[in-house]
């Protein structure tokens, strides 16, 4: 398979910046620069229109980070100098502005700046960048008008975003780079009885290529027919379920819980309760949470992250106890800790946070149809909505688009939408039973940090069952 | 200049239209914890996104195909050539109907430049700090760490007709976080604010109110299960729920038919409501910084009625949708304001209810109207006692409660909107923490 090619523009730039770092680094007692360079297409199609765009991801430009006498600036700017003595002068003195700015600012041991030197390509299966547009449009268009085809569906869209990543992280001793694509794919619909209107969707991502749009075509029976039961759906009864957990559920549960809520800035804030729990049992023994970029391959996978960390995967949570957290650079500086590999940032303009990279539970050994017949009264919870962190207080809410009735160990065929879950992080997880052998990872969409800072990661794993409110 | 380098490799190309958005940054940012500045970050940058149009004819129609992209200040000579020539072939694979671009036309609203524009961002940063922090500690509650962004923003959108509109504006920012001790613990409450102006007082009153939020959360009791209780939805939430209406009154939804609204008819079925609804498109909200004297198209904006007494009377949209339903096109608005409505706050407190006050995320579907979230901070009010609870979560339908709703007659600005600061639902499902 052919690899992906690193960026032009940063390969032709690279000695022009390294010769910026090299007149900068006396200055400081630390440098470094992310050179980004994401390339993107977005493909949509609509009732009575199609649409070629970018997606939100695209960005190009340059990010000087600086360290003296323990306080950190940052630069971020696009429109760089044509030579580099002209450019480093530029940088030095935006950041000298900044430390003048700052004169009591947080003081950071030194960061590190180990040597390494590394490039990774990935290969790309079918290239969205070389095809015709108008073979992608006309496949999303063939699936939007499919849906439409069906009485009761009165809108239908289909989309596909593509994403070509480019990073070039330099330092006096460290040069890394990194190239591949992730791209994501929508079918949503709108389902309309008289007065009554109901929307629900299809998500798939990954690195991939125009591939995706295979998988995209398979999927629209299921919405359609998810689409024709939520016409009918009821609003759920309030109170606590035994519930199982659909894949995508129950990764944004592990993402919401011990995810966020082990972020280490978090920790170096003091907001994390999770600090208290470190060495100590968070879960039951059937939870096993990992994050990491580097041994599975989805979303929120790289070589390096946006502080130049080689990626790594951190066990969080080991059969029900909490071991580690993730750490961005200055959070494990400040902290005394190795950083992990999960200093990120939305782009070049943004400042790192620690952020989640793919993150899930690890798959059981039940099955799902053995966990549906040990309820009595319960709720299969399915299609993530969205979910939101409490990383102080350990509450969680998820809110999912569509419930199935459990009764007496089986499916009864009643729909429930939407439906809002909440609980208490330990007692959930606490309350995991059963674990199934199932893995999927879901990576559309974006993670915020608070309501901004939007992270590409993945999330999934398993079916579990446990118990939460619902209402 | 690259604005001329752009028009110059356009004009190359064989397009009907075109269109250049270029937007210039300087803005300076600056990281707290508690009080103490830890981090502090500046950014200069410009952008451009250049859309290419095409027409042709399918079927005997006239159609047109148009494709947009970002072109980076660095891009020049065979690069800029080859992003534009391959957007230029993606357009031809569009075939939408036609319609033309906006001419030039001058700016129907007053837009006064911020007083931010009399210093360059980072010297606002040690004033704002100062008014963000006057109320940190009062009573025990404090800022636990706060994020403050400013950045001066240039403008300038120019098409291949003539179209060349320009100006300038600033969008401050903070994130925050607040904490407070109670019997339980810490406790803490995040919030976010937008604004345009150095309002010194609304943003520390923005602050104090916050705090004294989490006071209160310190000392919140679970939220029990209440059955029949009206919920009283506040705030940010309160604007969340408007804002249904506004995005089903996109002309993109109305469109594609993921609105079923139509020019003329009832939003809500024509079914008698307590409360007539009135929902303007606006351009220009005080201190908000997504207020704009024209639309990302060139289209210059001006408060625009789009549901009058219930009924859908315009659209919101950019100039395409506007043609492709035979509308003359009205803009693309980024803010709206719904008017206040007829029960005072003190009406709509008089008897037992669940007043909301945060939540973790609030949830609304703009297809079914359907809310919910779970509950940071409410006040249950028993009939004697308004206690603070925490925990649970809330869920309804807008659309079924609508008819019997109240909306206060008092007003307050969001993020998006002036809408009435309260208004009471009185159909929804209350889950309790416990």
């Amino acid at each position: 398979m052919p690899q992906l090619p690193s960026s032009t523009f940063l390969e032709t730039r690279r000695p022009l910046l390294k010769a910026v770092l090299d007149l900068l680094g006396p200055q400081y007692d630390y440098i470094s620069l992310l050179a980004t360079d994401d390339a993107g297409l977005s493909f949509r199609s609509a009732p009575g229109e199609t649409e070629i765009a970018e997606p939100l991801w695209v960005q190009r430009g340059l990010l000087f980070r600086a360290q003296r006498a323990g306080r950190i600036a940052e630069l971020a700017l696009n429109e760089p100098s044509e030579t580099a003595s002209g450019l480093a002068a530029r940088v030095s003195d935006g950041i000298d502005v900044l430390f003048a700015s700052n004169p009591a600012g947080t003081t950071y041991p030194s960061l590190p700046d180990e040597e390494a030197r590394a490039e990774f390509h990935a290969p790309v299966e079918q290239d969205p960048f070389s095809a015709d547009p108008a073979t992608i449009l006309d496949r999303l268009t063939a699936i939007r008008d499919r849906c439409l085809q069906v009485k009761t569906i009165a809108s239908a869209r289909t989309r596909a975003d593509f994403v070509r990543v480019s990073r070039l992280f330099l330092s006096p001793h460290r040069e890394l780079c990194q190239s591949y694509l992730w791209s994501q794919a929508y079918i949503f619909g709108v389902a309309r009885r008289d007065a009554l209107s109901k929307g629900s969707f299809r998500a798939l991502s990954g690195r991939k290529g125009l591939e995706i749009l295979d998988e995209l075509e398979n999927r629209t029976p299921s919405l359609l027919a998810e689409l024709e039961e939520l016409l009918g759906a009821v609003k759920i009864e309030p109170g606590e379920y035994e519930v199982i957990l659909a894949p995508d559920i129950a990764g944004t549960l592990a993402h919401e819980s011990f995810g966020h809520g082990v972020e280490l800035d978090m920790f170096v804030k003091g907001r994390a309760k999770a600090a208290e729990y470190l060495g100590k049992a968070v879960a039951s023994p059937l939870v096993t949470m990992y994050d990491g970029a580097a041994k599975i391959e989805h979303t929120g996978s790289f070589l390096f992250d946006d502080e130049g960390t080689l990626a790594s995967e951190v066990a969080v949570i080991e059969k029900g106890i909490f071991r580690a957290g993730l750490a961005d650079l200055l959070s494990a500086a400040a902290l005394g800790l190795p950083a992990t590999g999960n200093g990120r940032r939305e782009a070049y303009d943004h400042k790192a946070y620690a952020r989640m990279t793919n993150t899930y539970f690890a798959p059981g050994k039940d099955r799902l149809e053995d966990m549906i017949a040990k309820i009595r009264r319960g709720w299969l919870i399915d299609r993530l909505n969205s979910g939101m962190e409490d990383p102080k207080n350990w509450g969680i809410q998820l809110v999912a688009l569509v419930g199935r009735e459990i009764l007496d160990g089986k499916l009864t065929g009643r729909v429930a939408s939407p439906v809002i879950c909440s609980g208490s992080v330990p007692e959930v997880l606490s309350a995991i039973d059963m674990v199934s052998g199932d893995f999927e990872l879901s990576g559309s969409g974006a993670c915020g940090k608070g309501h901004k800072e939007f992270a590409k990661v993945s999330s999934g794993g398993p079916y579990v069952k446990t118990r939460m409110r619902l209402g | 200049m690259m604005l001329n380098t752009i028009k110059a490799a356009l004009d190359s190309l064989a397009l009907a239209d075109w269109r250049i958005t270029e937007v210039r940054r300087r803005g300076s940012e600056t990281y707290f914890i508690k009080r103490r500045q830890d981090l502090c970050r500046a950014i200069e940058a410009v952008d451009y996104k250049v859309t290419l149009y095409v027409d042709g004819e399918e079927r005997g129609r006239r159609v047109r195909g148009e494709a947009t992209v970002s072109v980076h200040p660095t891009m020049e000579g065979a690069e800029l050539t080859s992003i534009l020539e391959k957007a230029r072939f993606a357009a031809t694979r569009i075939k939408n109907p036609s319609y033309t671009l906006p001419t030039p036309a001058p700016a129907l609203i007053d837009f006064p430049l911020s007083a931010f524009s009399a210093r360059p961002p980072v010297e606002w940063m040690e004033p704002l700090r100062e008014a963000l922090y006057r109320a940190d500690g009062r009573d025990g509650a404090l800022i636990n760490s706060l994020e403050l962004y400013l950045t001066a923003q240039e403008i300038h959108i120019l098409n291949s007709r003539g179209l060349d509109v320009s100006w300038k504006g600033h969008r401050g920012y903070i994130e925050y976080v607040v904490e407070a001790r109670g019997p339980e613990g810490s406790v803490e409450l995040m919030d976010d604010c937008a604004f345009s102006e150095p309002d010194f007082d609304r943003l520390s009153a923005e602050l104090a109110a916050h705090l004294a939020l989490v006071r209160d959360r310190a000392v919140a009791q679970p939220l029990p299960t209440l059955a029949k209780l009206p919920l009283l939805v506040t705030g940010k939430a309160a604007e969340d729920l408007l804002e249904y209406f506004f995005l089903n009154a996109q002309a993109s939804r109305v469109y594609t038919k993921a609105s079923p609204y139509a020019i003329g008819a009832a939003v809500l079925g024509g079914e008698p409501c307590l409360e007539n609804l009135e929902l303007r498109a606006e351009a220009f909200l005080p201190g908000n910084p997504a207020s704009t004297p024209f639309d990302a198209d060139g289209i210059p904006l001006a408060p625009r009625p789009l549901i009058d007494q219930g009924r859908l009377v315009a659209l919101s949209g950019p100039a395409r949708y506007g043609a492709y339903l035979g509308l003359a096109p009205s803009g693309d608005f980024p803010l709206f304001s719904v008017a206040p409505g007829s029960a005072s706050p003190e009406e709509l407190r008089a008897a037992p209810h669940l007043e909301t006050a945060m939540f973790s995320d609030f949830y609304v579907d703009p297809n079914s109207g359907d809310f919910g979230g779970e509950l940071r901070l409410a006040y249950w009010f028993d009939g004697n006692r308004r206690l603070p609870v925490t925990g649970g979560s809330v869920s309804g339908n807008l659309v079924e409660n609508f008819p019997c709703l109240r909306l206060s007659s008092r007003l307050c600005q969001g993020a998006r909107a002036s809408v009435p600061e309260s208004m009471l639902l009185p159909w929804c499902s209350i889950t309790g923490a416990e």
